[in-house]
Order: structure tokens, then C-alpha cells, then sequence
């Protein structure tokens, strides 16, 4: 395991913001951690971190306790914070060659490295001009890259698409996802479950200072089944007809929202034939079919009772 | 290593911000220019105080009024002052009449009042709305007593020393031996004012000094701004983050209040130079070693208020008061000459008086001392101390 986390918990006063959270990372992985606003994410990334003093629990990194080995684990990890953490009067290159000798750096080696991140997150046209003259998400990309100076293990980043334009949005996500084959370790935290379906490959579901649910995304479907979810639109809701696929045994649930008829079954495919059918007997025309496979939103809510972003 | 790039890392934030450099660097030489100026013609040079008559009023007749007129008579004092002798109720008349300026009177039983070991002291007259002359004098009364009763507790204990050992002791013997030792502490008043290589400062001299020391303590916000700043930019989270000692991050911000402190002293001792003719010594290199120990206790304080206060703009405006009132105590606004005595005591608060003290006595022809350099080097030394230990203790208990 390049990093393990052990019965880390974080009491404020009265309050339990993480609570014996466990998990551990293996080379090369992607791991995500998900979960709602206020779940205990950024507090578990600031103890790994030792930006915060853990009430119980420990941290291992490439095999250093952080608490009796502080500059050596840190030496192994790349921090991306949740918000930008550069200084705006510098440029990108003053910025990045300050935080690589915060990491130990000097000489060729760091213009050469702060030369090489600087076209990793595609800024190297920019590199003489100040981060006050860049845009939310270029500051991003600079963020992210002072984090990869010092080629760390394992990079763990906190929530770093918040506030993003969908195209930096993007470009952020293609970026790690090449760093993460490329072979470095990523932990990846978020409340955007698309995120971390698309970056992760093993995930744990965290609510309430807890880790909830761990596994691979499949693994994770399981928990609420092969349930699928339709929602159809169609031209109108005559009396009987809601009483009527209530009754067919192809589907779950029957309900009627603001966005149509919201169907769960288990085959998709039979449910769809079947309510078509009804449909037609009742002369309703159906103007749009969506079918949302089970994803970790339905994971989320199955295991918590609310939605991701509540 | 990490410290000194944290420092340049600052510095270059810092020299970017062309607004605060102008304030740190435009504001005290032009009110250098506006305080020089106004106080110039009656300031303490004593060619442009010019000479003055001044009433000695002698109602003690003893020895240490003797000691006083011997003082008055060396060459520097008689080049300022022009002694004439006369009454109480002459120079009130003629102070009234506006034909007289200032008036020293050494009271009945000075002399024997300062040999009994009781607290005496000088007084001096003033025509109402004068104020510089008197402060002259007052300055040169206020030393001689202070000289004297030094001397008498010296020689006291001395003596008491002597008589535990031996309880064969003359008392007129004693007393006489404490005259003597009055008397060559007199002596070397005497020598030290008219001490040939020791000239009065100008009123340009003074105000370079007591601006550059006011607003380096000012421009020492920057360690507290610059701190504030990377904890509200998340940058002090971040370089918590990296494999960097709490201990160089303190120090690197120590270090950046030095460098800009530094640097400012040198941008104004050059500007006042060229531009006013200020001199500030002889050797340049002392200056230079004296702006840098100031720049020391500034930093220390700095580094202090930053661990105690919280960071906010109600802890910036905190130390904006603190500068202001190390500035009215210490004696950047108005010499402290003409302060009360319980002032002038309480002056040796605030920094400002000892880099006055410091510089003045540079300009004034003196080499840089261990009395000047150690006062300053050990409010830095211990401010930063405490500072950091609180600094490190609570980022290692958050």
C-alpha cells in the first residue's frame, strides 16, 4: 500500500467530523473518495496531510508514519488543495519554482520539472505571465501542477474541479486520468459522483465522518441491485393510468414527477415493452424514453436515504 | 535554505506592491523634508540656535552650583549660552518684559540636599511661548542632576561597604571621600560635553532617524499582512502540506520583515543623503550594521504580535496603533527633550527610542557601541523566540 489510513478519527468539541475512517491505497490505483458537503472528506485529506492533529488514528505513507516521519511522508504526496493556493502577484513559473523548493528542489532539475508540468496541464505559453491574469480554471491547472513538481507517489487532491467551467472542467479530469496511467497513484475526492466514476477505479462512499460503502464501481452497483430507472414523457396522464402500471410485474416503482413517469425495474428492456403496451391501450403517445442505468448517486441514496448534493 | 526562499518569495510580493513601497519609502522622507525644515532654525545645532542669553539664578552658593557654572563655562555650552548671573526677581521681570528667554535656578540646599542623598533638583524659567531654548536648558539641568545623583548612590554604597567591613570609619572622612567622587564624576560631565569629536545633530539629522525607525516599524506589518495573506490564500496550508518545518516557515517570515526592513533603511539613508545632505556617520558600514539590529527588533516584534493577535485587519490595526505609540513614547514625532522626566523614562519602552538613540549617536560622530546594538538585538532575539514557540505550539496542536 503506498497509503493507509488507520481508525483515523477528528472530534471538534462536541462534534465527530471523521469517525474511525480506514482505507488504504495501492500503487497505481485511483481512489475516490465521494460524498455529500460537510461528510469529512477535506477534514480526512487534512489529517493525511497533518495540517490537522488526528484525536485517534494514524497515517502511513510509502510505509512513513506521518506523525514520526512528517518530511518524508509529505515528501511522497502531492497536495491539490480545494481552493487555489498560489500567490497572484507571480507568475506561473515564479509560483511553481518557489513550491518545488518547498519540496526539496533546485538547480536544472527544477526548471526543467517546472518546464514539464507547466505542458502537463497545457500552460507552458503562459508560463511568464501572473496567475492574476488567468482565468478560474488555468488556476486550476497551475494549482494542480504545483502539486506534480516533485514527482510524488501518490497525488491526492481535494475536490479540485469546485467552481469550474465545464471546459477546464474537462481538461482537469483527461489530465489526471493520463497521470493515473501513466502509473501515479491518485486519491481523488469529491462530491460529483460522474467525477469519480470516470477517474476511479476503487472508491469509498463517505457520509456523516464514516466510510459507508468501498469497492469498484460495479461492486458498488450491486448494493442497490441491477435496478434501472426510466423516465418517460409522455402526452398526457388519463385517470387509471398510473393505477394500471402499478400493476404490470416488470417494474418496481411507478411515479409521476415534473420531469414524466419515473419507472424502476430490474430489465429495462421488458419494462419499456411493457409500459409501451399500456400506453398504447390508452391512447397516451410517449414522446421521450431515458434510461439511467444504477450509479452512485442510487448507491448514495440507497445507503443514506438522501441524495448527494442534499 | 527554505527560509531565505520563502523570504525572497516575499520580498518579490512585496516589491510588486508599488503602493505600500511608496509609503514605506515617499512618506518618510517627505516628512523628514516638512519636520526638518520647521524645526531646523531651533533645533539643538548650535550654529542655527544661534547664541542666547540665559539667567543663572545661584540661591545655593555651594558646591555643586560651582560644579554647574564650570559645566556651563566649557567651550561647547559657552559657544550656546551666555551666562549672566542675577536674581530671581531680576530674571522674572526681565522674562516678563520679554528681554530674557530662560532662566536656571539652583535652588537654596542644592548642594547639600544632593550630599544628604534627597532627591533635588534644578528649575528652570521660561518666557511663555518659548519652547526651545528652555528645552535646551532644561535638557542640560535635567543631566547634571542626573549626573550628581548618580555619583551620590555610587558613592553611598561604596561607602556602606566599607563601613559593614570596618567600624573604624571617619564619618567626615566618608563624607569627604564622597565629594571627591562627585567630583571627578563632575569632571567627566564636564569632559563629556565638551568632548571635541561629539557635535550636536541637526533637526534633518534627528527626523531622518526618527522616520526611518517609525516607518521601518511599520513597513514590519508586512511579516503580519504576509502571513495573513498565505492563511487566508490557503498558501500557509499548503506549505504546511510540503516537507517544510513550522520553524523555516517562522523564520522565512522573519526574514522577510528583515529584507524589507533592511532594504528600506538603505533606500532612506541613501535618499536622505542625497537629497537633504543628511549625514548619518562616518562609516557607513556601522550605519549600515545599526539599520540592520533595528531591523532585528522589528522583525522579533513583528513575529510576536503575529502569534498573539489574530490575523485579521483588527490585528493589523493593532499594531498600526502599537507603531504609533512606540513613535509618540520612543520620540520619532517630538524629541524627547522636552518630555517629562517619567516619560523619558518610560521612552526606553519602545524601540523607537533606542534606534534614535542609536543613530543619533552615529551621526554625532560616536562609533557603534554594544549599548546601542544589544537593547535592540534582544527584543528581536526574544520576541522571535516567543513568537515562533507560540507559533509552532498551536500548528502543532490544531
Amino acid at each position: 500500500m503506498i497509503l493507509e489510513v488507520k481508525n483515523l478519527s477528528k472530534s471538534f468539541k462536541d462534534k465527530k467530523a471523521v469517525d474511525q475512517i480506514s482505507f488504504g491505497v495501492k500503487e497505481g490505483e485511483a481512489y475516490g473518495l465521494l460524498g455529500p458537503n460537510g461528510a469529512g472528506k477535506s477534514t480526512t485529506i487534512g489529517m493525511i496531510f497533518g495540517l490537522l492533529k488526528p484525536t485517534t488514528g494514524e497515517v502511513v505513507v510509502n510505509g512513513f508514519p506521518l506523525i514520526k516521519q512528517p518530511e518524508q511522508a509529505k515528501s511522497c504526496m502531492g497536495y491539490v488543495p480545494q481552493e487555489i493556493a498560489l500567490y497572484p502577484e507571480l507568475t506561473a513559473t515564479e509560483n511553481l519554482t518557489y513550491w518545488g523548493r518547498m519540496y526539496g528542489l533546485g538547480g536544472a532539475k527544477l526548471a526543467q520539472r517546472v518546464a514539464e508540468v507547466l505542458q502537463i496541464v497545457g500552460l507552458s505559453d503562459r508560463a511568464k505571465s501572473t496567475i492574476e491574469t488567468f482565468s478560474g480554471g488555468m488556476k486550476r491547472r497551475v494549482n494542480i501542477a504545483a502539486a506534480l513538481l516533485h514527482e510524488p507517489k501518490v497525488l491526492i487532491m481535494d475536490e479540485p474541479t469546485v467552481g469550474v467551467d465545464p471546459q477546464s472542467r474537462n481538461h482537469i479530469l483527461e489530465t489526471v486520468k493520463k497521470l493515473n496511467a501513466a502509473g501515479l497513484t491518485i486519491v481523488y475526492t469529491s462530491h460529483y459522483m460522474e467525477e469519480v466514476e470516470f477517474l476511479c477505479t476503487r472508491i469509498g462512499i463517505i457520509d456523516h465522518g464514516k466510510i459507508i460503502a468501498e469497492g469498484t464501481v460495479p461492486e458498488l452497483r450491486r448494493i442497490v441491485g441491477e435496478v434501472a430507472t426510466l423516465v418517460l414523457q409522455v402526452s398526457s396522464l388519463p385517470e387509471g393510468l398510473l393505477a394500471t402500471l402499478h400493476g404490470l410485474s416488470e417494474l418496481n416503482t411507478v411515479a409521476a414527477t415534473l420531469e414524466g413517469l419515473q419507472i424502476t425495474a430490474g430489465d429495462a428492456a421488458q419494462a419499456l415493452a411493457a409500459v409501451t403496451q399500456v400506453l398504447a391501450d390508452y391512447r397516451v403517445k410517449l414522446r421521450s424514453v431515458d434510461i439511467k442505468e444504477a450509479n452512485l448517486e442510487a448507491v448514495f441514496l440507497h445507503l443514506t436515504g438522501r441524495a448527494l448534493r442534499d | 535554505m527554505k527560509a531565505l526562499h520563502i523570504a525572497i518569495k516575499d520580498l518579490l510580493i512585496t516589491l510588486r506592491d508599488w503602493q505600500g513601497m511608496l509609503i514605506f519609502l515617499v512618506m518618510p522622507m517627505v516628512l523628514t523634508a516638512i519636520l526638518g525644515a520647521a524645526m531646523n532654525s531651533n533645533f539643538t545645532d548650535a550654529p542655527s540656535l544661534g547664541q542666547f542669553e540665559m539667567a543663572l539664578i545661584d540661591e545655593d552658593d555651594g558646591e555643586l552650583a560651582v560644579a554647574l557654572r564650570a559645566v556651563l563655562d566649557t567651550p561647547l555650552l559657552k559657544s550656546l549660552i551666555r551666562v549672566i548671573e542675577m536674581t530671581e526677581a531680576e530674571a522674572i521681570d526681565r522674562i516678563a518684559a520679554g528681554k530674557l528667554q530662560v532662566a536656571l535656578v539652583v535652588p537654596q540646599g542644592f548642594t547639600s540636599s544632593v550630599y544628604a542623598g534627597n532627591d533635588a533638583s534644578l528649575m528652570v524659567l521660561k518666557e511663555a511661548g518659548s519652547s526651545l531654548r528652555p528645552m535646551v536648558v532644561q535638557g542640560i539641568a535635567n543631566s547634571f542632576v542626573e549626573y550628581v545623583s548618580a555619583g551620590r548612590i555610587a558613592a553611598s554604597l561604596a561607602v556602606r561597604q566599607a563601613m559593614l567591613g570596618s567600624s573604624n570609619i571617619d564619618p567626615m572622612q566618608t563624607a569627604g571621600h564622597i565629594v571627591e567622587q562627585l567630583h571627578a564624576l563632575i569632571l567627566q560631565f564636564r569632559e563629556e560635553v565638551a568632548e571635541p569629536h561629539r557635535s550636536l545633530i541637526s533637526a534633518f539629522q534627528y527626523y531622518a532617524a526618527a522616520m526611518a525607525v517609525m516607518f521601518m516599524m511599520s513597513a514590519g506589518g508586512v511579516g503580519l499582512e504576509s502571513i495573513a495573506v498565505e492563511k487566508r490564500n490557503l498558501t500557509w496550508e499548503r506549505l504546511m502540506a510540503s516537507p517544510t518545518s513550522p520553524v523555516y516557515m517562522i523564520l522565512g517570515k522573519f526574514l522577510t520583515v528583515l529584507l524589507v526592513n533592511s532594504l528600506q533603511f538603505m533606500v532612506l539613508m541613501l535618499g536622505t543623503t542625497l537629497l537633504y545632505k543628511v549625514s548619518w556617520g562616518d562609516n557607513m558600514l556601522m550605519v549600515v550594521a545599526a539599520g540592520v539590529c533595528y531591523a532585528v527588533a522589528v522583525s522579533g516584534l513583528s513575529l510576536l504580535v503575529a502569534a498573539l493577535l489574530p490575523l485579521s485587519k483588527a490585528g493589523l490595526g493593532v499594531w498600526e496603533i502599537g507603531v504609533q505609540a512606540c513613535a509618540a513614547l520612543g520620540g520619532s514625532m517630538v524629541p524627547l527633550i522636552i518630555f517629562p522626566k517619567v516619560l523619558q523614562q518610560m521612552a526606553r519602552l519602545s524601540p523607537n527610542f533606542w534606534g534614535i538613540r542609536m543613530f543619533t549617536a552615529l551621526m554625532g560622530g560616536e562609533t557603534l557601541q554594544l549599548t546601542h546594538v544589544l537593547p535592540l538585538l534582544a527584543i528581536g532575539t526574544v520576541a522571535l523566540c516567543i513568537g515562533a514557540g507560540h507559533l509552532v505550539f498551536k500548528q502543532r496542536s490544531a
